[in-house]
């Protein structure tokens, strides 16, 4: 056995068990996997369960629902697509955690006669064991969430514990894919560690991004509001043009997001205030990172803003009815799994940067700064990129969908009433991971002492 | 008497008529469980004194330090500043006096890496509600007189070791404080570099009145100081003025 495979679970093991100091961050690590796997897993028995409907005959109470079915099957794989990313994203920054820390450990490694090879190997063998970890008590959240699930209904159906249990292959496949996932998070984070360590800000000044990405969505969105007039919706080629389209303009938002957060944050940069210049400085300095963040919130709210204005009563109440009505249930449900991947990912990234910008936190403290600056940086690291985010892609889905695609008979109260309180939720949860990094900031400010002393 | 100070100066928005005072440790001691770190340490520091504080690793120079700057709180004894407690302070007092009335450089600088330079050195002034630009001319002032003319936008990655320390030196002195104090300012530069430094951060101490204490492992650092304080075992093993012709 060499000798990075019989270290490496040992050192894991330790640092998850030691839950002091930076020994948190790996407790963090198995907390997002655990949420991740969780997730996955829940995200991946709802499509199983409209497949098993789809699959089995009489499933469904009628002929038309039987008929739905298959879109049932089609749209719950497009919201696993939507999920992916951010599940991926949260797997990733598991892996990346603490990335000044990880960096000198495995420099210490190197310097007693470790190749990079074993470097990497050990590290692997880390995430493996905190990915593995996660994974079982993901599994584990998920069986015992099962009942909570039953208060819900889909195709004029409420669902079944076991009609969401997936069968032993798919949760193998599903667990199986996170972990591989993780592993080449690792590897490529690690790569990009030993370059720039990430959460890490940049040694130069960032070069400013351009007004074209703005000019490029603006003229996407016109023209998709031109075409949407001369388009049949109704027919089978304009529904798919149109679904299309809208792709396009969905995708287009990441070429704007980063944008708008230089553009938003700029003004941040030039005030005398301390906390928020510090937050805004943090942004400018990756715009692209700070969207990264919630790019996939963005998406989600863009067609959450879509779907909310569908009428939900068209005077009967037929399948069609029910179709809508269960896609909005469907989109709140993705855009609430989004918003708490959303609020694990901040707790990582804060906690994550509460270690490696230590040493500027205790000159900070040193100097008298005092220690609620931090919080209050940390919370406009927060909501600044979410505001950004939701604040633009809900109302441009808003204004799409009543502009091109929906003739609105009446203001849709409850299904944006749904859609705003999911958001504020969101924000809440993404605010409690940020004061939940309250005790650790303290924590390193306890640490008093000088490097070579 | 209180010294008066010209209309533009910072200090009179920061502590009005404030007069220069001794900095007092009178029978510190601190421990660390069983470890001792300070035993009855005891001397002043005159105001403008340049003062090194020298001794073997885990002597407790550190320790003092940060006990004369109101950064720990010793076990017995009093630090204070003109004839008042410092170490009886609340924890948010004593911030508000480390950000006011005392300055800090530190070994490798610690600038925040996002600010450009200018806003690093003003920072203690925007903390103190002064506003920005006021705040940013002045620090281009002091930038200037430390050579770094030109460099203001530039941000802590984009200067060489002995310009970012010039850059905390103009941090620390922006707020006009009565003591800075220097934790090993040069340890992460070059002998020539490490001189550069040292004669800045005397000259600029010295000329804006306030008095300097440096920890140092360096002897060449030290004889930049007019006054050597040893600490050995916890305790004050010397303490002798440096001489001119040692200098």
């Amino acid at each position: 056995m060499s000798v990075a495979v019989s270290l490496a679970p040992r050192l894991a093991i330790e640092r998850i068990r030691a839950t002091k100091g930076a020994g948190v961050l790996d407790a963090m690590a198995v907390l997002a996997f655990t949420v991740s796997s969780w997730l996955a897993l829940t995200v991946a028995g709802g499509t199983w369960m409209f497949f098993q409907r789809w699959q089995v005959e009489g499933a469904l109470p009628s002929s038309q629902q039987s008929g739905l079915a298959v879109t049932y099957v089609a749209l719950a794989g497009f919201a696993c697509a939507l999920l992916v990313i951010p599940i991926l994203g949260l797997g990733g920054g598991a892996a990346r955690l603490g990335a000044r820390g990880r960096v000198r450990r495995l420099a210490s490694l190197r310097l007693i006669g470790m190749t990079s090879g074993e470097v990497v190997q050990i590290s692997v063998i880390e995430t493996i064991v905190q990915s593995v970890a996660g994974a079982l008590v993901g599994s584990a959240i998920f069986v015992l969430s099962l009942p909570l699930w039953q208060l819900m209904s889909f195709q004029m159906r409420p669902i079944g514990i076991a009609e969401l249990l997936l069968p032993w292959w798919l949760w193998l496949t599903v667990i199986g894919a996170l972990i591989v996932l993780a592993m080449a998070s690792t590897v490529f984070g690690l790569r990009r560690v030993t370059i720039s360590p990430l959460g890490v800000a940049r040694d130069q000044t960032p070069r400013r991004l351009k007004r074209w990405r703005l000019l490029v969505v603006v003229a996407l969105v016109i023209a998709f509001l031109v075409y949407a007039q001369f388009t049949d919706i109704a027919s089978f080629i304009g529904l798919g043009t149109t679904i299309g389209f809208l792709a396009v303009v969905i995708g287009s938002i990441n070429l704007v997001g980063p944008w708008l957060m230089q553009l938003f944050a700029r003004p941040g940069a030039r005030t005398g205030n301390v906390a928020r210049l510090l937050a805004a400085r943090r942004i400018l300095d990756d715009p692209r990172g700070a969207w990264r963040n919630v790019a996939s919130l963005a998406f989600l709210g863009f067609i959450a803003g879509f779907v909310v204005t569908m009428p939900t009563t068209t005077g009967d109440s037929g399948p069609n009815t029910f179709f809508v009505q269960d896609i909005q249930t469907g989109v709140a449900i993705t855009l609430a799994v989004g918003l708490i991947l959303a609020a694990t990912a901040t707790l990582m990234t804060q906690a994550s940067q509460v270690f490696d910008r230590a040493p500027e936190s205790i000159a900070l403290d040193r100097m008298g700064v005092p220690a609620t600056i931090h919080l209050a940086v940390r919370r406009r690291l927060v909501v600044v990129p979410l505001a950004v985010a939701l604040g633009t892609s809900v109302p441009l889905g808003l204004v799409l969908s009543t502009v091109a695609a929906v003739q609105l008979e009446s203001f849709p109260v409850v299904g944006v009433s749904l859609l705003a309180g999911t958001v504020i939720l969101g924000f809440l949860l993404s605010l409690g991971a940020a004061e939940a990094c309250r005790p650790l900031q303290a924590g390193v400010l306890r640490v008093q002492r000088r490097r070579n002393d | 008497m209180a010294p008066a100070f010209p209309p533009w100066s910072t200090r009179n928005m920061i502590t009005p008529s404030l007069p220069r005072k001794t900095l007092a440790a009178h029978n510190l001691s601190k421990s660390y469980g069983p470890v001792r770190a300070l035993a009855d340490v005891t001397f002043d520091i005159p105001s403008g004194q340049a003062v090194a504080i020298m001794g073997p690793s885990g002597s407790g120079k550190s320790t003092l330090l940060h006990c004369l700057s109101g950064i720990l709180v010793p076990d017995a004894g009093e630090v204070s500043l003109g004839g008042k407690s410092v170490s009886s302070l609340k924890d948010k007092q004593r911030s508000l006096l480390r950000r006011r009335r005392f300055g800090f450089v530190f070994q490798d600088g610690q600038l925040l890496p996002e600010l450009p330079a200018r806003e690093n050195v003003a920072l203690p002034l925007l903390l103190t509600g002064i506003p920005r630009n006021r705040a940013l001319k002045t620090a281009d002032e002091w930038l200037g007189k430390l050579g770094l003319a030109g460099m203001e936008n530039r941000r802590p990655g984009e200067l060489s070791g002995g310009q970012a320390q010039r850059v905390a030196i103009a941090r620390a002195v922006i707020h006009e404080p009565e003591v800075v104090f220097a934790d090993e300012p040069t340890g992460a530069l070059d002998q020539t570099t490490g001189h550069e430094v040292m004669q800045i951060l005397t000259a600029t101490t010295a000329s804006s009145g306030a008095s300097l204490v440096v920890v140092t492992h360096d002897d060449e650092v030290a004889r930049w100081c007019q006054r050597l304080i040893e600490i050995r075992d916890a305790m004050v093993h010397d303490d002798q003025l440096i001489s001119r012709s040692t200098r």
